[in-house]
């Protein structure tokens, strides 16, 4: 007669691992979005203040200098003289360039001084007289 | 036909300069042309009015000892003047003076002559005091009339034109130039500017100081006057050794020690800011403030000192004048 033993097994009956459920999506979400609206926030306060991150660190902006903007008004004095040519000058003629006899003729050199530049204006000056 | 021109010549006992830029008024009569009327009105206005002159209108007016006087329409207009002047400056400036002025040693012209240096003159000087007006100032009993060409005062009682003159030249003379863009003319420091086209490009008009002969200020002018005073270009010496200058307290008659030594004003005409420069030289440092505030100007200190009144008030530094006990 065969003896109906149970079977008995030396291994020790497994623990079934316990399994966790997949998260639910709102707090994942949730997280996502409040990271995000953080993230925002940040770049947002840090340009409002002039700190793009994209641009450098402050250390470079702090030791770069501000240059201040200098506008300058430059109001040019327009002076419009009138050339007038300079007198002609005695023609002066070339020994014997002229001959009463034929037709050649020198065509008399006549010098002309170069004018003098004209001289700046003297400035406006109100002082007791 | 355009152009601009800038004359200058002598007249009033002073240095005349005319500018006008008529680059806009082509067809229209030249800038040529229009500094020639105005120098010629300038000429007039000195025969007419100068007191060194004998044949003068204004001189045979002092001596005339009618109580009622016929006189030309340029005589009444600086008589009024004048007055305007003494009015608006609560009597400092005072055109009757003129006994006053000459028993100071002011009773010739002085063109051409220097007068003593600040060094020279203040060391000298009284104690230092503003000037005062009086309440029954001979002014007062001039009468101007004009719709029957007469002016009245009690005979004796003559007229000076110094305090208003130059500034009213310039003035007048620049109603000669309507139409023209942009113009400027000095008599002898006492300036007028006008034009449309000056209020974008001003004309730049520096200040000299009195002592030194420098240029501490700059006003760039693209309308109305701007004139200086001071102490040192007509002052001289009396017989007895005493300093004496131009600018006489209507109270006492003599030249003011103010602590001022020149004043420049800014105004709405040249006679204006003539007259305001002279009151404000007239009244000391502190009235001078209130007086050239309102419109700006200058005030030069006794030691050199350079103020600009009004809303941009600065005070600038200036070495000291040497050998004069003055520190800078």
């Amino acid at each position: 007669m065969t003896e109906n033993r149970p079977e008995v097994s030396s291994e020790r009956p497994r623990k079934r691992p316990v399994r966790r459920g997949k998260p639910s999506a709102v707090p994942v979400f949730s997280a996502l979005a409040i990271l995000t609206v953080a993230g925002f926030s940040y770049l947002t306060v840090e340009l409002a203040r002039g700190k793009d991150p994209a641009l450098g660190s402050d250390a470079i902006a702090a030791v770069t200098p501000k240059r201040p903007v200098i506008i300058r008004k430059v109001i040019k004095r327009r002076v419009i003289t009138t050339v007038t040519p300079a007198p002609a000058a005695s023609p002066s003629y070339t020994a014997g360039g002229y001959s009463s006899g034929g037709s050649s003729y020198s065509a008399p050199s006549t010098s002309y001084s170069a004018p003098a530049p004209a001289p700046a204006p003297a400035p406006v000056v109100t002082a007791s007289s | 036909m355009g152009g601009s021109t800038d004359t200058t010549f002598e007249a009033l006992g002073s240095r005349i300069r005319v500018i006008i830029d008529s680059t806009e008024t082509a067809g229209r009569r030249s800038a040529d042309s229009a500094a020639a009327e105005v120098e010629e009105f300038i000429h007039r206005f000195d025969e007419t009015l100068s007191r060194f002159r004998e044949d003068s209108e204004l001189s045979r007016f002092n001596s005339d000892e009618r109580d009622v006087v016929p006189a030309s329409g340029l005589l009444r207009t600086a008589v009024r003047a004048g007055l305007w002047a003494a009015e608006k400056t609560g009597g400092l400036v005072d055109p009757t003076l003129l006994p006053e002025i000459e028993a100071a040693g002011y009773h010739s012209s002085r063109t051409g002559m220097d007068g003593l240096t600040v060094e020279a003159l203040l060391p000298d000087t009284p104690g230092r005091h503003s000037a005062g007006a009086t309440e029954d100032a001979a002014w007062r009993d001039f009468v101007v009339d004009n719709a029957g060409g007469t002016i009245s005062r009690p005979p004796g009682l003559g007229f000076d034109p110094g305090g208003t003159g130059k500034g009213l030249a310039a003035d007048m003379a620049a109603g000669l130039l309507d139409g023209f863009p942009r113009f400027l003319i000095s008599c002898g420091g006492d300036i007028r500017v006008g034009g449309s086209k000056a209020k974008e490009v001003p004309f730049e008009v520096f200040v000299e100081h009195p002592a030194t002969g420098v240029k501490p200020h700059l006003f760039k002018v693209g309308h109305g006057g701007i004139a200086t005073s001071g102490i040192r270009a007509r002052s001289w010496r009396k017989e007895d050794g005493s300093p004496a200058h131009h600018l006489l307290d209507p109270a006492t008659g003599e030249p003011v020690w103010s602590g001022l030594i020149g004043t420049t004003a800014l105004a709405g005409t040249a006679m204006e800011a003539e007259a305001l420069a002279k009151a404000a030289l007239l009244s000391g440092p502190e009235g001078a403030r209130d007086i050239l505030g309102p419109r700006g100007g200058i005030l030069v200190h006794e030691d050199g000192e350079v103020e600009v009144a009004g809303s941009a008030r600065v005070r600038v530094r200036l070495p000291a004048i040497e050998g004069s006990g003055i520190s800078g």
